[in-house]
């Protein structure tokens, strides 16, 4: 027993892709970009970067696979503007990256979530079906080494960076490292980032935000900034109130 | 081990000891992890299983989630049928046994598979 607890906290909570699907809309919006290149930092076994195998419906609206096992049903709560997008590229990277084909990926994943979250169970095990089916690779790396060759020169779409409850593990001089990296690259290229992440300078128990970033230097505006709204830290309910 | 980023976003995970910084996360919750959590936490208090299972931990980085690293632990036997009296509490492996009564059974299994 004494081994476990050498086992870091792993969960791959498959809720966040609703609030990362919201974030694309915006970016697609912004962007006029189409042809998404999904890169994701502290990804876990990589089980959002599958965000369009799964379905996802509002009041007037759908976007995903529509007979996907895993059904998000006004799971995103407020002005959601759906856009049409797809995504021709995934990867990923975390420090202790989990192998979703595997028995011992499975087992950890499953392990970390609380027996009595029924649904959260399902939805892990709906997705690692699918994973099993559509393997997503996640190296073994910190961000800011894995940005720095994630990010390529590569002229189609829009590399969108995303990453989820995830920097409030990172040391201050990582924060720093990844926002030099996008910065950097963004003064050269074109580049979106969505983020679901606490806010420290939010009050205790608040709920951690849904953002995007758009650097568009060839079109020689500034940064585009956007607090999207809220979402719950396991993804679902996405509350947006940007209009 | 990691070394989490210590900070007011780990609040849930902050106090003087990890006993201390068990019943913080999980309050008076009427869950399976609450009654868990805090029958871990006495247990760590007064010498028994937990204190010895969590031995070298004791000053772990806030965020550490010491006691959700164990229970992941005790469920991982749980899912492997190398422990099986749990499972009546798990719901999602069909149990419906009263969350209340599991922290004895649970510090059974973590008794049993000390170093």
């Amino acid at each position: 027993m004494h081994a476990a607890l050498a086992v870091p906290p792993q969960t791959n909570e498959v809720g966040r892709s609703a609030a990362l699907l919201a974030g694309l809309f915006d970016l697609v919006a912004a962007s006029g970009v189409r042809r998404i290149r999904l890169l994701e930092v502290g990804a876990s076994a990589g089980l959002n970067l599958l965000l369009d195998h799964y379905a996802y419906r509002g009041d007037s609206w759908q976007f995903g696979f529509t007979d996907s096992k895993i059904q998000f049903v006004d799971s995103i709560e407020g002005p959601v503007q759906p856009e049409h997008f797809m995504i021709t590229s995934r990867a990923g990277c975390d420090l202790h990256p989990v192998d979703a084909t595997t028995a011992d990926g499975r087992l950890l994943l499953t392990s970390f979530v609380w027996p009595f979250g029924l649904d959260r169970h399902q939805r892990l095990s709906l997705a690692l079906a699918i994973a099993a089916v559509h393997p997503v690779r996640i190296d073994r790396a910190p961000a800011s080494r894995w940005l720095r060759y994630a990010l390529t020169d590569e002229p189609d779409g829009l590399p969108v960076v995303w990453h989820s409850i995830t920097q409030m593990y990172w040391p201050s001089d990582e924060v720093t490292a990844v926002e030099g990296i996008l910065s950097c690259y963004g003064a050269q290229h074109r580049l979106g980032e969505v983020s679901l992440e606490f806010n420290p300078d939010s009050p205790r128990g608040a709920k951690p935000e849904l953002r995007t970033r758009l650097w568009d230097p060839g079109s020689g505006r500034p940064i585009r900034e956007r607090r999207l709204g809220t979402a719950h830290d396991h993804g679902i309910p996405v509350t947006l109130t940007a209009s | 081990m990691d070394a989490p980023k210590a900070g007011a976003l780990n609040h849930w995970d902050a106090g003087e000891t990890l006993a201390d910084r068990f019943r913080v996360h999980v309050g008076n919750a009427e869950h399976l992890y609450g009654y868990a959590v805090r029958g871990m936490a006495q247990d760590w208090e007064t010498g028994g299983p937990v204190r010895m299972a969590c031995s070298g931990y004791e000053n772990a980085p806030r965020g550490s989630a010491i006691h959700l690293r164990l229970l992941a632990g005790v469920f991982r036997l749980v899912l492997t049928g190398r422990a099986e009296e749990p499972v009546a509490f798990y719901p999602c492996l069909g149990g419906s046994a009263p969350a209340s009564q599991a922290w004895p059974v649970i510090r059974e299994v973590i008794g049993a598979t000390r170093r």
